[in-house]
């Protein structure tokens, strides 16, 4: 079921993606990575794209695939309340439970957190940043978060 | 007697977990002998026979389970793979259907792999018919373009006939090798003319090969084969929906909750997919 739909999604996003989404790369079926732009002028992210790299499992869209932000040449980690330096993203959607839905696909989670920078306006990373960067190790979809703030 | 067989079976199972299939065909076959009357051992050796691609005999044994057990889904699953890899997949269609409803109200986990099954049996069956209807085309071709050809030569025998007798007085003047290359001109064109009517039917036919949105799966992205609605009104597959339930038991897209008794089948729509599928098996792999 996974590749058929990941080749589904893929051979319609070679056709057309919303503004500000880019397909950077997908050579296989289990890791794809996807350049962002924010296209409003928030100054935070004015000028800049950031990489989203996604993993699939065998389960999805069962399952969430695991997404997080990564640095490369020209990319860094988007400063946000929600995503922490070393490129985890704080979204229920993402989360495996309640939060992810087959029904989304890498285009929905892109403008999904398209959309959660785009509305930003506090210039920081999360609390405890710097020791959840320790602690990390963990796959990103099976960290609890708390979701304490439900304007972000 | 039935504990040997059991015994015996235990072993098959055993071989059939290690992997070596004709080990566990012997042992099964072994204790059918010590016990004809216990279905579990047909459709076990049919399984393993399955494997070793034995489909006459897998028939076989999943007919006699089905004797001893009129309702069992593994003599229907097995039945149906292979009638399919036998090349009948009307048969192959039946057999998986009935495995498929078996297996809903069975809660089986192997729900999804007989859809699958059920599937491919389509396909399989409308590439059937294709042949046959290409089959079917090519010799109406070939006909019509011997009756051209046949009208012609007697044309052409009649300008020769006359041509010879002398008789060429409604000709006009005209040389008789000229007539005779006219009508034979003609005559090309008539089957070029008809070869191209053919062949732009085949092509439109190709070209049509988009499914419509309300026939796709919004999870797998495959044409639906079994739909059920969704409080929301929204239909989905049921067997990836049974897979996203068990995970979590929301509807996908307003995240109320959802449970298998919710389900609803959606029978207009599975109307729909099957008549489309009828006439587009190339469907079950866009």
């Amino acid at each position: 079921m996974y590749t058929k739909r990941l080749n589904r999604e893929l051979s319609k996003m070679n056709q057309s993606l919303p503004p500000g989404i880019s397909l950077h790369s997908a050579e296989d079926l289990v890791t794809w990575q996807m350049d962002l732009q924010v296209l409003d002028n928030n100054p935070i992210y004015a000028n800049k794209t950031f990489r989203l790299n996604f993993k699939f499992s065998n389960s999805y869209p069962i399952e969430a695939p695991e997404v997080m932000f990564v640095r490369a040449v020209d990319r860094e980690i988007p400063i946000h309340p929600h995503v922490y330096s070393n490129g985890v993203i704080c979204l229920d959607l993402l989360s495996n439970g309640n939060g992810w839905s087959p029904v989304q696909s890498v285009e929905s989670v892109c403008m999904s957190i398209q959309s959660m920078l785009t509305g930003n306006t506090k210039n920081e990373r999360p609390e405890g940043d710097a020791q959840f960067v320790l602690a990390a190790g963990r796959s990103p979809r099976d960290i609890r978060f708390v979701y304490d703030d439900p304007t972000v | 007697m039935a504990t040997k067989a059991e015994e015996l079976r235990l072993q098959g199972n055993a071989r059939f977990k290690l992997g070596d299939f004709a080990g566990a065909e012997k042992y099964y076959t072994q204790a059918i002998v010590k016990d004809s009357t216990n279905a579990a051992l047909f459709t076990n050796r049919s399984l393993v026979r399955l494997k070793m691609n034995m489909y006459e005999a897998v028939i076989n044994d999943c007919l006699k389970a089905l004797e001893l057990v009129p309702t069992s889904l593994k003599a229907y699953t097995n039945l149906g793979q292979a009638q399919l890899a036998l090349g009948r997949p009307g048969e192959a269609l039946s057999s998986s259907t009935t495995a498929y409803k078996l297996a809903i109200e069975q809660r089986s986990p192997s729900v999804a792999s007989i859809a699958g099954t059920c599937m491919e049996a389509k396909k399989k069956r409308w590439e059937q018919m294709e042949t046959r209807r290409i089959e079917r085309e090519c010799v109406l071709l070939r006909e019509m373009t011997d009756i051209i050809e046949k009208e012609a030569d007697t044309q052409v025998d009649k300008i020769l006939r006359k041509g010879l007798l002398g008789d060429t007085a409604g000709f006009g003047g005209t040389a008789v090798c000229v007539l005779e290359e006219e009508v034979r001109q003609g005559a090309r064109l008539k089957v070029k003319t008809l070869e191209d009517v053919f062949g732009k039917a085949e092509a439109e036919r190709c070209m049509r090969r988009e499914v419509p949105d309300y026939l796709i799966d919004t999870i797998t992205f495959n044409i639906m084969s079994d739909p059920v609605i969704t409080k929301s009104g929204h239909s989905y597959d049921r067997a990836t929906l049974l897979d996203h339930i068990r995970r979590s038991p929301t509807d996908p897209l307003t995240r109320q909750p959802l449970y298998e008794k919710d389900l609803v089948p959606n029978l207009a729509l599975r109307a729909a997919c099957e008549l489309f599928l009828k006439d587009n098996g190339w469907a079950v792999d866009w």
